[in-house]
């Protein structure tokens, strides 16, 4: 088990199981995400844990600056559409993260990597989000499923409900 | 050609009202220093950039900084949620009142409205990603001024995040310019 994958585990294991979505699309054997090659990357200093680099705001090891003293706090889920969604969130931001870093350095391999695995994670978790609450784009396969489902669900400045 | 998508960037779920902290984080709404002058300065600039890089970098740190507007503005609206009149006069928010109701308006923290005098855009790339990193620095320290003046971790740890995004997009800008310097751009 490589570290993307310990670090993920302990994550996902931190999570109440009650609340917890059933974690087997993302663990089971015939899945190959957090498997980046070690081939040309000149890479080193992105964070192996993606849900620290998403909480602190910086998926760089180099470019993270603390202020003060002030400590990054994990974010507790209230319920499994918010544990969901958080999970998205991460891997949004992983890919937001590597996108602009990748602008600058196309050839990365690990940076390259990374998005792959990354980007085919988020597939997935987006399908199992919105089957489950609801679109969250226009161009979802959700959206007009026998009903127009594009109010369903709050809007996210309400915050969790 | 943009598209939306029903979430945050980083989760926001402010429980306690706080109209006073309001009055100070409206300035990264609509102030100089602010999310909606760094998105649409980004935005407006990528056009003319002299290569791709400059167009995929400017293109994708201004729709990240649409998503901080829209941060600032939930945190916004969720701290004067429910405010009674008596707590925005309380709050010094009466002047806002008079003409905004609890509707968000972009300004500073004094009041003065948005312009588009914030954005820089002077017809040579070089000075106008110098402009950017400047604008990323000049926010990152706002945020930290915001992070001073905040007690509620539900306030204090989006902006923590948003102050950490600032610091990065310094860096992605301070590399495109370093490299345009070398390619002798003008």
């Amino acid at each position: 088990m490589n570290g993307y994958n310990f670090e993920y585990l302990d994550f996902i294991n931190g999570i109440p199981n009650n609340i917890m979505p059933e974690p087997n699309y993302m663990m089971n054997g015939n899945t190959n995400y957090f498997i980046p090659t070690n081939e040309n990357n000149y890479t080193n200093n992105i964070t192996s844990n993606p849900y620290e680099g998403f909480i602190r705001g910086n998926l760089f090891d180099n470019l993270y600056e603390p202020y003060k003293d002030y400590k990054i706090k994990k974010i507790d889920p209230s319920n499994e559409k918010d544990a969901l969604i958080q999970q998205l969130m991460q891997y949004n931001f992983a890919l937001i993260d590597l996108d602009l870093y990748l602008d600058i350095n196309p050839n990365d391999s690990n940076a390259l990597n990374l998005y792959n695995n990354y980007l085919n994670i988020k597939k997935q978790l987006l399908d199992k989000y919105e089957n489950k609450f609801g679109p969250l784009d226009l161009s979802s396969k959700y959206i007009a499923d026998g009903s127009w489902n594009w109010d369903n669900g709050n809007f996210p400045w309400e915050g969790v409900k | 050609m943009f598209k939306y998508v029903k979430s945050l960037e980083y989760p926001i779920n402010i429980k306690k009202k706080d109209l006073k902290m309001a009055k100070y984080i409206i300035s990264q709404y609509g102030g100089p220093q602010g999310e909606l002058a760094a998105a649409l300065r980004y935005l407006n600039q990528r056009f003319t950039m002299p290569d791709n890089k400059g167009k995929a970098l400017l293109t994708d740190i201004g729709m990240e900084e649409l998503s901080h507007v829209e941060m600032i503005c939930t945190i916004l609206y969720q701290l004067t949620k429910g405010a009674t009149l008596k707590e925005m006069k309380e709050a010094g928010l009466d002047k806002y009142y008079t003409e905004h109701g609890l509707d968000l308006f972009p300004e500073n923290t004094n009041g003065v409205p948005f312009t588009s005098a914030y954005f820089a855009a002077v017809g040579d790339p070089v000075a106008n990603i110098s402009e950017d990193m400047a604008a990323e620095q000049k926010a990152r320290a706002v945020y930290e001024n915001l992070i001073n003046l905040a007690e509620d971790p539900d306030v204090i740890n989006p902006l923590l995040f948003l102050r950490q995004r600032e610091i990065v997009h310094f860096a992605r800008f301070k590399a495109l310019y370093k490299e345009y310097k070398e390619k002798g751009y003008k």
